[in-house]
């Protein structure tokens, strides 16, 4: 009666620690793929920042580099992060096989198994925790090929421990992991730009191969009477700490993961995306600004500017890293403003420094039909006709190159063309600040073409704070447009500017919106209230804000923190 | 039925005719090559799902196709080129598409009598613009499709400085005495002196830069080269994107066995540049722009904002090699005269003729896609466009065979973007064919690339060192180059204005 009762407990105990063994294979990598996909939008940048082209001059020119052929594997699965949820579940696939040989070799039981997800956890970080870096690694294929190498040099331990078969075999293991894994000719990651560094992201690659050489010591590991129970507790506690290092350790500023996500918008032309993206940030960076400021261009509401966030902010790199619009997205903010040569050389400048991309072929494409050098993007399509994802995007573009209605109907020739400005050939250089050049450069125009550039150039004055320019751009909108009504934001620009020292011309005399002109009093009024009470202007801003941060007096007055970068 | 990449395909016996050649890439229809080269493959650029190629010359017939593509075996290439020899192979291009086989209007590959040098040799350079990266310099057997690189600059790269690597040159085509430059990381330029080589910093005090364009005199240890000070701006529209200027230039002489510099050309209101010696080594040919200098704060600006007043004309100055002196400078082509832009000249090795790259304006006429090559007859002094070797894109940087019978220029008119080497038959007639590009193993080799094939260069041997040996080398502490003097004779001669730039036409 007794064995009776005895046999379903120790069964449902057996079971409860069948479960909880596999529990433990089965978590962490869960862990790791949902720790990926809350980075699903750094996934997919990261296979636009790589490339992999199925011709056997790609394959041979990386296979002549140092590292080539993990660099070229690397890059054969970067790829797949076009569809992140792919991506990750490849990149979690090569670390559950790398834990598993890894509890193979060193023979690994129960809670001893829990410190095989030390190197996989490193690997994991050196994923999540480039941040800016994204722009500047000279690694191709860098988000596999670590991983990779890692689990090649595992299986070659696995391999030399299978053959040897010797009782020693398991305290040299370590040894033999170390001998393969310096031998497999990987190239030890640099983060290195010019004269910066970042030796603290170097950190994951060392231990990753010392948490392996670290493994035969955790057969000496056992718990005190164990129990599922505190099988269990221990399991979740490593995992609590395997997650709680990956998610500190993972570059989570919101800004970077909003110009990501617009980034992505931006190259599909998904301006409505792009805006929705503007409206949840609160300090957006400049380069924010500027995709908000060209998806309202493009939908004809870049006069609505002010009322989105206007104020950009340097972006957080988290470390030393100087970060420059020119190398993050240079060439797509130069191609969205209508400015070919600049945008190709940004892409041809950007793929010398930090090597060939996807979106740099893309560019090419888009700027050498733009420019109707048919001949120079049939070249590019062919390379991206090569590729495993891309090919869909190269087919789409195929017909503009013969004909012409195909491009001329597309909806990228019809949001740039209106913004070449056929007239004007400067010559000249932008000093590595496309912002900066392209304020300028617009503000500059003294004739539009086209209403979209009239738009451009007069609210790009505004942007800029260039006074004398939208003046100037004001007075003639105004005589050419005698019966149209006067978007608001010139309205509240021109009364604003109306009666300053830098106006060329007199603005007094336009008929301003009698609501305008109330709101803009009020705006006066409270502003010299709050000065005369000593108050800070910064603080006045910030008291004004909420009613008038969409205005262009707003801007003008209380974002005095312009930085180009 | 065709048995496309396991066999030999069949010419169809039923087909539509077109009448029309076939659009190839590269484009070999009615080209003339040398019988020395390697056999030339390429895609068949129609609508179609597979070719058959039939090339014949006499008895001999082959016929080729894998899929679009027709790579020819080098021993029929070569039993081809024997038998066509100063005559020319016939190519009929037949294509399926669908169900039926369409026959195209056959062309011709014609073969010339003359041999071509068995090297050539380029950097391989993205066409970039401010930033570079990996750059090689290669040597080619024309006869082969091998490729060997002789020096890679990743070899002393690292990701804080770049090196970059250009201007390899060659005494008289032969390879033991020749020198190319490193800049920035282990700057210097190497030179190859007999069995030696070494390194010299060719920077001195009195130089505006270290050597840059060079010639070397094709008997004496002397090179000459330009000193430039050279910048790059930006066109916001205009199609050729970037106008690469010297704001100073001069020409200067070094001597190889005393490791001295001297000044050949150094005008203040000159930018004098390119130079390249005679066949015979007495006279030095070069460019030179005049323009009226400027405080040298402003001259940046200057140059930017009339860049397109920039023009060069060709200049030439004897040399004495006994006494190592210059004479005055004399005016060879008066490009300025007719608006245009002259540079890049190299002369013929009989001494006959002067080619050269004729642009709107400046000195870097790769970007400029009006320019073209032109050619002076040195005994008459007309010179004219070379109209066959010429294209609606950028052609530059000419140059003569070793035998003169070959010309070989950088064009870009593939795609307006990578440069290419393009080879014509310059026949005893003074007549010129129409060239064709430099042949790869694999049809899509032009398409596949991002480099460009940058200063072509004929050789009548391949360098005998390896890219580690150049790069040993290139470790070690350069030698700094003595400044001399001056060898200048800075006065005009006489008959500068009777030696106008006389040219048939200048759109023929």
């Amino acid at each position: 009666m007794a064995d009776k009762q005895h046999r379903p407990t120790n069964n449902s105990k057996h079971i409860t620690a069948r479960i909880t063994e596999h529990a433990r294979h089965i978590v962490f990598p869960v862990a790791a793929y949902i720790m990926l996909m809350l980075n699903a939008d750094y996934l997919y940048e990261a296979q636009e920042h790589d490339v992999f082209i199925g011709t056997k001059q790609f394959m041979t020119d990386m296979l002549a580099t140092h590292g080539g052929l993990w660099a070229l594997a690397g890059s054969y699965l970067t790829q797949f992060f076009y569809y992140p949820w792919l991506g990750a579940l490849m990149l979690v696939t090569v670390w559950t096989a790398t834990y598993t040989l890894l509890i193979s070799i060193f023979r690994l039981k129960g809670i001893q198994q829990l410190f095989a997800w030390t190197p996989i956890c490193a690997l994991l970080i050196s994923i999540l925790d480039i941040g800016y870096w994204l722009y500047y690694l000279q690694m191709p294929g860098y988000w596999f090929s670590q991983s990779l190498s890692f689990l090649a040099a595992t299986l070659l331990t696995w391999i030399a421990t299978i053959i040897i078969r010797r009782r020693w075999q398991h305290d040299i293991s370590w040894a033999i992991f170390i001998v393969a894994y310096l031998a497999i000719g990987q190239q030890f990651p640099e983060f290195v730009k010019a004269s910066e560094s970042d030796p603290r992201l170097q950190i994951p690659f060392i231990i990753a191969p010392a948490a392996v050489v670290l493994l035969p010591l955790c057969r000496y590991i056992h718990l005190p009477h164990p129990t599922t129970i505190k099988d269990n507790i221990v399991t979740v506690a490593a995992l609590a700490i395997f997650c709680g290092t990956a998610r500190h350790f993972t570059f989570n500023d919101s800004n970077y993961h909003a110009e990501l996500r617009m980034m992505r918008a931006i190259d599909r032309s998904d301006w409505d995306k792009v805006l929705a993206e503007a409206k949840k940030a609160t300090h957006p960076t400049n380069l924010m600004v500027v995709y908000k400021n060209i998806a309202l261009l493009h939908t004809g509401r870049l006069t609505d500017m002010f009322i989105l966030n206007n104020c950009g902010t340097h972006p957080n790199s988290g470390d030393s890293l100087s970060v420059s619009i020119a190398h993050q997205d240079g060439a797509m903010v130069y191609y969205q403003f209508g400015q070919l040569n600049y945008a190709y050389r940004w892409a041809m400048e950007n793929a010398m420094e930090y090597g060939l991309k996807a979106k740099t072929l893309k560019m090419y494409v888009r700027c050498a039909i733009m420019n109707k050098e048919f001949d120079l993007a049939a070249k590019y399509l062919t390379l991206l006709h090569k590729t495993t994802f891309h090919r869909r995007w190269a087919k789409q573009h195929d017909p503009m190159l013969t004909r012409a209605d195909a491009l001329y109907q597309s909806a990228e020739y019809q949001a740039i063309s209106p913004l070449l400005n056929d007239d004007i050939n400067d010559l000249g250089m932008d000093d590595g600040m496309p912002e900066k050049w392209l304020l300028t450069h617009f503000s500059d125009i003294i004739k539009a073409n086209t209403p979209k550039l009239e738009e451009l150039i007069m609210c790009t004055a505004l942007w800029t704070e260039d006074e004398y320019a939208f003046c100037i751009h004001f007075y003639n909108y105004v005589n050419k447009h005698p019966h149209t009504a006067i978007p608001p934001l010139y309205q509240q620009a021109a009364m604003m500017l109306a009666t300053t020292e830098t106006s060329p011309v007199t603005l007094n005399d336009f008929p301003f919106d009698p609501a305008i002109t109330t709101r803009y009093n009020s705006f006066k009024n409270i502003f010299s209230t709050l000065s005369a009470q000593n108050i800070k202007t910064t603080d006045i801003g910030q008291k004004m804000r909420h009613e008038y941060g969409d205005t262009y007096w707003w801007y003008y007055y209380f974002y005095t923190d312009f930085n180009i970068y | 039925m065709l048995m496309a990449g396991c066999g030999r395909p069949t010419v169809p016996q039923e087909y539509d005719t077109e009448a029309r050649p076939p659009r190839i890439m590269p484009d070999y229809t009615d080209v003339t090559m040398p019988p020395n080269i390697c056999p030339p493959n390429f895609t068949v650029h129609e609508v179609g799902r597979q070719t058959a190629v039939r090339l014949s010359a006499h008895d001999i017939s082959y016929t080729y196709g894998n899929n679009m593509n027709v790579e020819i075996d080098a021993n029929e290439w070569a039993a081809l080129t024997k038998a066509a020899r100063g005559g020319s192979i016939k190519v009929e291009v037949f294509v399926e598409e669908g169900q039926r086989w369409k026959s195209y209007q056959p062309f011709a590959i014609n073969i010339a009598t003359d041999d071509i040098d068995p090297y050539i040799s380029y950097r391989l350079i993205p066409p970039s613009y401010v930033a570079y990266s990996h750059m090689m310099l290669a040597q080619r057997n024309l006869a082969t499709y091998d490729e060997t690189i002789f020096y890679d600059n990743q070899a002393l790269t690292t990701k804080q400085a770049g090196q970059c690597v250009n201007c390899h040159s060659y005494q008289n085509y032969h390879t033991d005495h020749m020198l190319f430059h490193m800049r920035h990381n282990h700057a210097g330029t190497i030179i190859v002196d007999g069995g030696n080589i070494k390194k010299i910093n060719t920077k001195t005090d009195s130089t505006i830069s270290a050597g840059v364009y060079p010639s070397w005199h094709p008997t004496l240890n002397l090179v000459a080269f330009s000193t430039n000070h050279t910048g790059q701006t930006f066109h916001t529209k205009d199609i050729s994107k970037i106008e690469v200027q010297d704001t100073q230039s001069d020409i200067i002489i070094y001597d190889i066995d005393r490791n001295d510099i001297s000044t050949v050309a150094n005008d203040s209101n000159e930018l004098e540049v390119f130079p390249a010696w005679s066949a015979d080594g007495h006279t030095l040919y070069y460019c030179s722009a005049h323009f009226k200098h400027q405080a040298d704060s402003i001259v940046e600006d200057h140059f930017i904002t009339h860049y397109k007043d920039i023009k060069y004309n060709i200049y030439a100055k004897t040399f004495n090699p006994q006494t190592r002196q210059f004479g005055p400078r004399t005016l060879i082509v008066d490009a300025a005269a007719i608006g245009k832009s002259a540079t890049l000249p190299r002369i013929s090795p009989d001494g006959r003729y002067m080619i050269f790259a004729l642009g709107p304006w400046g000195c870097f006429h790769v970007w400029h896609p009006e320019s073209d090559i032109y050619i002076m007859d040195l005994d008459t002094h007309l010179a004219q466009p070379l109209a066959e070797i010429n294209s609606e894109r950028s052609d530059s940087y000419p140059s003569f065979s070793s035998n003169g019978r070959w010309i070989m220029t950088a064009s870009r008119r593939d795609d307006g973007n990578y440069t290419r080497p393009y080879i014509a038959y310059f026949d005893t007639n003074g007549h010129c064919h129409k060239p064709f590009e430099l042949p790869q193993r694999d049809p899509n080799h032009y398409q596949y690339l991002l480099y460009s094939y940058n200063r072509p260069e004929f050789m009548c041997e391949p360098v005998p060192y390896t890219a580690g040996q150049f790069a040993a080398e290139a470790l070690k502490p350069a030698t700094n180059a003595i400044y001399h003097g001056n060898k200048n004779i800075n006065a005009t001669n006489k008959h500068d204005e009777e030696r106008k730039f006389k040219t048939l036409s200048e759109t023929s």
